[in-house]
């Protein structure tokens, strides 16, 4: 590891997150495309070796895993249906999306899947909920040591002015180029934890936990920055008139696009009620009661099932904290029922079933 | 109509005589993202935004509005509607947008004119902001439509950010009424401000981070309509409206019925062509069953449809669609894409 | 009635948005999905001129709006008619209606047939299930000036012979000058004694000539899927097979998008093209 002397240590204090230019790093006139990617070298080798291996073998007539995306910071789904575009798959730190939701639309396939721990939780919970049949699912699972989230990164660093991105342990190095100039490129030193996605900051299960082969060695659970459920408790403390009018003003953000929900791998429904025009039970403009239904009525289908891959947080254009709303009924399902979703495949859904020793509502009123 | 430079500590009573007659539309923080919305005081002004999320075309276009009311008496249909003309004054419109409204014109007038667009359009004076800095997503000069602004795109006002000062361009008669009230708050721009902007506007365009090629690309479409390149292309597509709504050229709305049959309206509301039910007929056949179907209407419509149409695109390169989209799909590869699909079969 | 007129910056706009309000004076029951409003115009003064073809966009206020056919032919103004099969929300809240009951009606939209194409031609009609609605505005047309068109020839097919509809008029029709009327089903029953199988099995029956011929037809798509290919097989340009298209509609005036293919929007540049036109659009219908 090469460290150059314009390393800039602590950054992120510096920056005022409402004005992400980061004026120290000037604008370095660079297409935005996928070509300069960054990859882990040796994680991608393996999972295109594998990759071409389940093809050729027949064992998966599609395997989903991630391409470069159109700048270093994003990747995108990869749909490889023939060994020569096996060169496309990639791995590296910004590989976020959680390729289980797919798998609805692949019911009936042999499909290969890229998966990290959090995106492994998914698949059990469909598994239990016969969503899907785990022979049809070739599962490839990758230990995961956090992924970056764009924002953090691009609110530190001119996003177009990155040229290469490596980790080494609890530290990030972003190589950003400096227009006009043709030596040495500047390279800004962060904590990785600064730059996960919240979820990775807080993640139990950075393995998968199904999984039909590893690509690499499993890795230790990262140390906790801070509480898991620090916002919801946060907003557990306020009253019921503050928390209603917290989430009024985000839900008036709201466009109604539904990325949130077609993002989710456990928004299953073969037609939607959202979605549904005829009858038409709900409107599709965002009038502020039928939002708020919108929201709580996926937040109520998600109880015991919702596995915390906040994709539905990521992808909200308007930055809805959704997975608040998840987290919330992740602690209440666990205090209420002992019960986090996506983790054992034999334990029953609390919903799914009936203990005689399970409160009543009197007693969970009271 | 001669130039203005309207110095930075003056801006905020520019502003306020903008709204001594009209509702100003200004970008502002909401939760930390830009989005212009009226403002109450030239304070509340974000200046350093790039392109908000979302545009302010829908205080033309809005998300949703009523149509008209109607009340049942006896077997009688009473109805009411309301054509809004509000004076509004959008502040800080990026040239994108700007260009987009010119070319909703074309769809809401015709044969059937809109009165709730036109009405709303007509009442709304453009004060234009130039770019300076095109984000990492844009790609507006493949267009013209940015990131500089020409007289005949519709603004009424063109502000340059010179560091100290607006640059203040007048383009219409109504541009040139405001300049003329708040005369006393500016100096005449002299010819060394004039080249300054065009360095600018020079600079904003070569730092353009991408471009589309149009060149040959309807052509292209033409022969590909059929082609496996829209299911291998579609496939991650999780069918939102994120990109649709996003956009400031998406124009297609839905039309119904709220409340009960006594009393109720009608509203129409944006829809998007890559939601599963858009095309959906009510006898349950679906002429376009899948997501390739839906995505693939989506680019013909922008890109080939509407150059047949009105003889452009509807697209203006703001790069919205590919910030918002949840997997990244990148119009300009797609249809770039497409376009060496065909070179590969020739 | 309102004035829809409305003063705007010195523009005179029109709100095409609202509907004109309409009485129910007749309702026919054609068959159990299928029934036939006769309407009028509560606003008596009303111009509602039209051309056969046209459609109109049906309002039921608090349940939304339809896109519906003129069945009427526009030599007959009295009333118009619909005729209306129970498919969704809307058009299940047209079968409850009764005599006396007011919708909106807004229109008349789209290009309908082009009947100055037909004067000194024979024409071959050819209809399916609901479908022969649109056309009887057409035949009522023609038969009301006779002697401008040469022999005119109906085929019309649906399911069973419950699913004929406008029984009453398929009998005066056949009564007609030079006028004949041949009827299928695609399943019989113990009483129908007249021929059973697709629409196409009754070109042959029908004697149809192509010279100086125009073919209008409106189905179900299958069906205009197989009577084009039947009639392009005979020798019929495409030029001279003309069908109408059923699209998902909500604006009918070229706004909301719902029924672009291609560079056309059905509402305004159809719903009726040739077959030449269909074939240059995408395969998307």
């Amino acid at each position: 590891m090469t460290h150059t002397a314009t390393q800039v240590r602590g950054l992120v204090e510096v920056v005022d997150e409402h004005h992400p230019e980061a004026e120290r790093v000037p604008v370095l006139t660079r297409a935005r495309s996928g070509t300069s990617i960054m990859v882990d070298t040796e994680k991608t080798e393996r999972i295109r070796e594998r990759v071409r291996g389940l093809l050729s073998e027949g064992r998966v007539e599609y395997f989903i895993g991630y391409e470069a995306g159109s700048d270093p910071l994003h990747v995108s789904p990869s749909f490889v249906q023939q060994t020569d575009e096996v060169e496309h798959l990639v791995w590296n730190l910004m590989s976020i999306n959680n390729l289980v939701t797919y798998l609805k639309r692949y019911r009936k396939q042999r499909m290969g899947l890229l998966v990290k721990g959090c995106d492994s939780r998914s698949v059990i919970e469909l598994l239990k909920l016969h969503q899907v049949k785990r022979e049809n699912v070739y599962l490839l699972g990758v230990p995961c040591t956090g992924i970056l989230d764009p924002k953090k990164v691009a609110a530190r660093c001119n996003p177009a002015a990155i040229l290469a991105i490596r980790e080494d342990h609890d530290l990030v190095f972003i190589e950003v180029g400096v227009e006009g100039r043709t030596d040495e490129p500047q390279v800004l030193e962060f904590e990785k934890h600064d730059l996960l996605f919240d979820k990775c900051r807080s993640c139990d299960y950075p393995n998968p936990l199904v999984y039909d082969e590893l690509v690499g060695d499993p890795v230790p659970v990262r140390a906790r920055v801070g509480g898991k459920f620090e916002d919801v408790e946060h907003l557990e403390q306020s009253s019921i008139e503050e928390r209603l009018s917290f989430w009024q003003e985000q839900f008036n953000k709201c466009i109604r696009c539904y990325a949130c929900k077609n993002v989710c791998p456990m928004c299953f429904c073969a037609e939607c009620l959202w979605e549904k025009r005829d009858p038409q039970w709900v409107t599709k403009y965002p009038n502020p009661n039928d939002t708020f239904t919108f929201h709580m009525i996926r937040a109520y289908h998600m109880v015991g099932r919702c596995t915390g891959c906040m994709e539905c947080e990521r992808v909200c254009p308007v930055d809805i904290p959704l997975g608040t709303i998840f987290k919330k009924i992740e602690k209440d399902c666990l205090e209420l029922f002992d019960y986090q979703p996506g983790l054992e495949l034999d334990v029953v859904p609390p919903l799914s079933t009936f203990d005689e020793g399970d409160q009543s509502q009197e007693d969970l009123l009271r | 109509m001669q130039d203005t430079l309207i110095h930075k500590g003056r801006i905020a009573e520019f502003i306020h005589e903008l709204m001594q007659d009209s509702q100003v539309i200004a970008p502002v923080s909401v939760g930390g993202q830009a989005r212009f919305k009226p403002i109450e005081s030239p304070e509340e002004v974000e200046w350093g935004y790039g392109n908000t999320t979302v545009s302010p075309t829908e205080f033309i276009l809005p998300h949703s509005e009523s149509l008209f009311q109607f009340e049942q008496r006896g077997t009688d249909f009473n109805l009411t509607y309301n054509i809004d003309n509000v004076n509004r004054t959008i502040l800080g419109i990026r040239p994108c947008d700007v260009s987009s409204l010119r070319m909703l014109d074309e769809v809401f007038k015709g044969k059937y004119e809109d009165p709730y667009y036109l009405s709303r359009r007509n009442h709304t004076t453009l004060i234009a902001m130039m770019c300076l800095e095109p984000g990492g997503s844009c790609f507006c000069s493949s267009f013209g439509t940015g990131p500089g602004l020409d007289a005949e795109a519709g603004a009424d006002l063109l502000l340059v950010d010179l560091g100290e000062a607006f640059y203040v361009q007048v383009f219409t008669e109504r541009g040139q009424t405001i300049m003329e009230r708040v005369a006393s708050m500016g100096t005449p721009a002299t010819s060394a401000d004039r080249e300054q902007v065009e360095v600018l506007a020079v600079q904003a365009a070569s730092n353009m981070p991408r471009t589309l090629d149009l060149e040959g690309l309807p052509e292209a479409m033409g022969q590909l309509f059929e082609s496996a390149y829209w299911d291998k292309i579609s496939r991650k597509c999780l069918a939102c409206g994120a990109c649709t709504y996003l956009c400031p050229v998406c124009y297609c709305f839905d039309v119904f019925d709220t409340c009960s049959q006594a009393q109720g309206e009608r509203v129409r509301c944006w829809d998007a062509c890559t939601f599963k039910s858009f095309a959906l007929l009510s006898g349950g056949h679906n002429p376009r069953p899948s997501i390739k179907e839906s995505y693939r209407q989506k680019m013909y419509h922008k890109f080939k449809f509407a150059i047949e149409r009105h003889g452009y695109a509807l697209c203006v390169g703001c790069g919205r669609c590919l910030e918002a989209c949840p997997v990244d799909m990148d119009i300009v590869q797609v249809l770039s894409g497409a376009k060496s699909q065909v070179v590969e079969v020739v | 009635m309102l004035a829809h007129a409305i003063q705007n910056r010195g523009m005179s706009l029109f709100n095409p948005f609202i509907p004109h309000i309409a009485t129910v004076v007749d309702i026919r029951q054609e068959t159990g999905d299928i029934r036939t409003l006769g309407l009028r115009f509560n606003n008596r003064d009303l111009d509602f001129d039209f051309a056969p073809g046209q459609f109109v966009e049906v309002s039921l206020f608090g349940y939304g709006e339809v896109p519906i056919g003129l069945a009427s032919s526009p030599t007959r103004r009295e009333t118009i008619e619909i005729s209306v099969k129970r498919m969704g929300m809307v058009t299940g809240q047209i079968h409850k209606l009764t005599i006396g009951d007011t919708i909106g009606i807004r229109g008349p939209y789209g290009n309908g047939w082009p009947v100055d194409m037909l004067r000194g031609k024979h024409v071959l009609v050819i209809g399916g299930g609901i479908g022969l609605s649109p056309l009887r505005s057409l035949i009522d047309y023609l038969l009301d000036q006779r002697d401008d068109f040469g022999t005119i020839k109906i085929l019309y097919g649906a399911r069973t012979p419950n699913d004929l509809v406008y029984k009453h008029l398929l009998r005066k029709w056949g009564e007609a000058r030079d006028t004949e009327v041949f009827c299928t089903v695609d399943i019989g029953t113990p009483e129908w004694d007249g021929h059973v199988g697709v629409v196409t099995a009754l070109f042959e029956q029908a004697n149809i000539t192509i010279e100086n011929t125009v073919v209008i037809t409106c189905g179900p798509p299958i069906m205009i899927k197989f009577v084009t290919m039947g009639l392009e097989k005979m020798g019929f340009a495409d030029t001279d097979i003309i069908t109408s298209m059923e699209k998902m509609m909500k604006c009918g005036i070229g706004k909301c998008g719902h029924c672009n293919i291609g560079s056309k929007y059905v509402c305004v540049d159809g719903p009726v093209f040739t077959h030449r036109e269909l074939k240059n659009l995408p395969k998307e219908l």
